[in-house]
């Protein structure tokens, strides 16, 4: 128990005049009571407490009656002092409080109290201690919320899952309309798709919690609140994936416009009669308003296929934004006409995404909308050159990629040719194949 | 030291269920230190109104008086080993608070040493002449010892309930299934 380690590593200015003065005084103080003690008696500590602390400290010692009577009157004195030089070290930083700091600063200032710093070493012993069962619930806190994306994914695909969660990538790969549609104000469509893969299943679980974090309108299901990611604020979202475990089928849709109804495992995809986006057209249709909102989702589904894309080549462990910004530089043009109106708001919502990257990174969910303004038009046009140069061209129409004008029906007919089966079996061919370089 | 010093504050009340040990080690305890609200009682008398004192504070100083007291009388003890005698007096723990350089305290214990034995001198006269004098100078030792206990066994049932709250929390389950 004997121990040479001194706590005065930071020696204490020595005492100040009036400091002292102070001691002086107590000291003086202590004389005259004892000169005007009437009656030995009367004891502030109990002779027989202290005699039981001799005892169990030094063993059977034998004394003279007036010695622990002695004792407890230097006890006192003891006691005193260092209360009073503790209460100065208390006042120097502005605390009417004592602290056992302010005791143990006191010690380190009076030289023949270095007896004591074993007993305060012991002390401080206990309260790391005591600090460490403090310190050790925070981090299994932490671990719990660390672990959930462990939980999730294999090992295998810890790197791959790094990337996509920064990216507040929200889409699934799998879409597929039927090519004829009944022309009806209520329409129910029965979509059934194929199990997609595992390595898909897992990232699912993932982008649902975000869906519902950043989703106004979100389904109200029972979510572990551990597991929801910090909500991103500023950013609103038009459009999420749902996807509950019990079924193997993924919907994508508009959250104004769209209503999710489990049933037998399956999702059931509902049209509401009127869109939530105004969608005006230069010519009239020969079709009813249902058609109308048919072709508005279908042109914000292939939207949503270019950020599918954008899902394939974050697989491969590619920094979107580091191309974006090495490309281009940061310039804004505004487009007022209706069309470009539309055009541009998809396209804010997919620069708030590389912005939401960038913030994600720096550890930072606050976006600030003048960020948003500040991302270029261009961006879009680079991002699209670049997945041009992966995929087979001929696969994408071109209409999409350099089309700022109002869309009239022929190009709606090429819109609704490109969500056609095969397209879907390349896609789910393409997945296979990136799965098998993967394992 | 340690293991004492960590069983006064997660030990049971002197009432509480435990073995044997834990009741011999509770009152061990209990004698290796004097009682906090004595300590506390001392520490108040020499310090202004509006001070306040934590309990921390509190429980360094019982552990700091202790050692004063294991320090100075073992210094005192050892003296009289030294001259071949048994039985350590007021004397010796004077000498011992100058050779450990409690100086301050040696002229104000030497007069309280000195005006204990002129008191005791004339008690012991008048005893002589009457029978109830040594009784009646027991007494305040008695009732003083009495009400010891009591505050120390409060005080160590706080420190139970404040061992509890520092407690880790195990209800966070780092296992919870998303769905």
């Amino acid at each position: 128990m004997d121990r040479p380690i001194n706590i005065r590593t930071s020696p204490r200015t020595p005492l100040s005049l009036s400091e002292q003065q102070t001691i002086k005084e107590f000291w003086r103080k202590k004389q005259e009571e004892i000169e005007a003690i009437e009656d030995f008696g009367e004891h502030t500590i109990p002779v027989t407490c202290l005699k039981k602390v001799i005892c169990a400290k030094k063993g059977k010692m034998m004394m003279t009656s007036d010695t622990p009577t002695f004792m407890t009157k230097a006890c006192k004195i003891f006691v005193q002092e260092l209360s009073l030089s503790a209460w100065m070290c208390a006042n120097s930083h502005n605390r009417s409080i004592v602290l056992d700091s302010d005791i143990a600063e006191s010690i380190a200032s009076i030289e023949s109290y270095g007896f004591l710093n074993d007993v305060l070493c012991a002390h401080l012993e206990k309260y790391k201690s005591d600090t460490h069962l403090q310190s050790i619930k925070n981090p299994h806190h932490n671990r719990a919320i660390n672990q959930s994306p462990t939980y999730l994914q294999p090992l295998s695909h810890q790197y791959q899952m790094t990337q996509f969660i920064p990216q507040s990538t929200r889409y699934c790969p799998f879409i597929h309309i039927p090519p004829t549609l009944p022309q009806t104000n209520d329409i129910h469509m029965h979509l059934p798709l194929p199990l997609p893969p595992i390595t898909y299943m897992t990232k699912d679980l993932v982008f649902f919690e975000k869906g519902i974090s950043n989703n106004d309108d979100a389904i109200d299901l029972v979510t572990p609140p551990q597991l929801l990611p910090e909500a991103l604020s500023n950013i609103p979202n038009k459009c999420y994936m749902c996807n509950i475990a019990s079924t193997d089928t993924y919907c994508v849709g508009s959250a104004k416009t769209c209503n999710f109804i489990a049933e037998d495992g399956d999702m059931v995809f509902h049209f509401p009669y009127v869109p939530s986006k105004p969608f005006q057209l230069s010519t009239s249709l020969p079709m009813t308003n249902g058609g109308c909102s048919i072709y508005t989702d279908i042109t914000e589904l292939n939207h949503i296929k270019l950020k599918v894309t954008h899902i394939e080549k974050s697989t491969y462990g590619i920094n979107p934004e580091a191309t974006f910004n090495v490309i281009d530089g940061q310039q804004h043009a505004g487009d007022e006409t209706t069309a470009a109106n539309h055009m541009h708001t998809e396209h804010g919502e997919l620069d708030a995404e590389f912005v939401t990257t960038t913030n994600a990174n720096a550890d930072d969910n606050n976006i600030n909308w003048d960020e948003v303004d500040m991302a270029s038009d261009s961006m879009l046009m680079e991002f699209w050159r670049d997945v041009m140069m992966k995929e087979d061209p001929t696969s994408l129409p071109d209409t999409i990629s350099t089309n700022d004008t109002i869309l009239d029906p022929s190009d709606m007919l090429e819109l609704e040719g490109c969500c056609d089966d095969s397209y879907l079996l390349d896609d789910v061919m393409s997945n296979t194949s990136n799965d098998v370089r993967h394992g | 030291m340690a293991d004492h010093h960590h069983h006064h504050h997660h030990g049971h009340p002197p009432d509480g269920p435990g073995g044997a040990g834990d009741q011999l080690e509770v009152i061990k305890e209990q004698d290796r230190l004097l009682p906090i609200a004595n300590v506390g009682r001392i520490m108040k008398q020499i310090l202004p109104p509006n001070a306040k004192i934590s309990k921390e504070a509190k429980e360094t100083m019982q552990e700091c008086v202790s050692e004063f007291i294991s320090f100075v009388t073992g210094e005192a003890s050892d003296k009289c080993h030294k001259e071949k005698r048994k039985t350590v007096n007021g004397d010796d723990v004077c000498c011992a608070f100058g050779a450990l350089g409690f100086d301050d305290y040696v002229d104000p214990m030497r007069r309280y040493l000195h005006k204990y034995r002129e008191l005791e001198g004339d008690r012991a006269a008048s005893s002589r002449g009457g029978g109830g004098g040594p009784a009646g100078a027991a007494d305040p030792a008695s009732a003083s010892a009495a009400a010891g206990p009591s505050p120390s066994a409060a005080s160590a049932g706080h420190f139970m309930f404040g061992a509890a709250m520092d407690r880790p929390d195990n209800n966070s389950s780092a296992g919870a299934r998303p769905f």
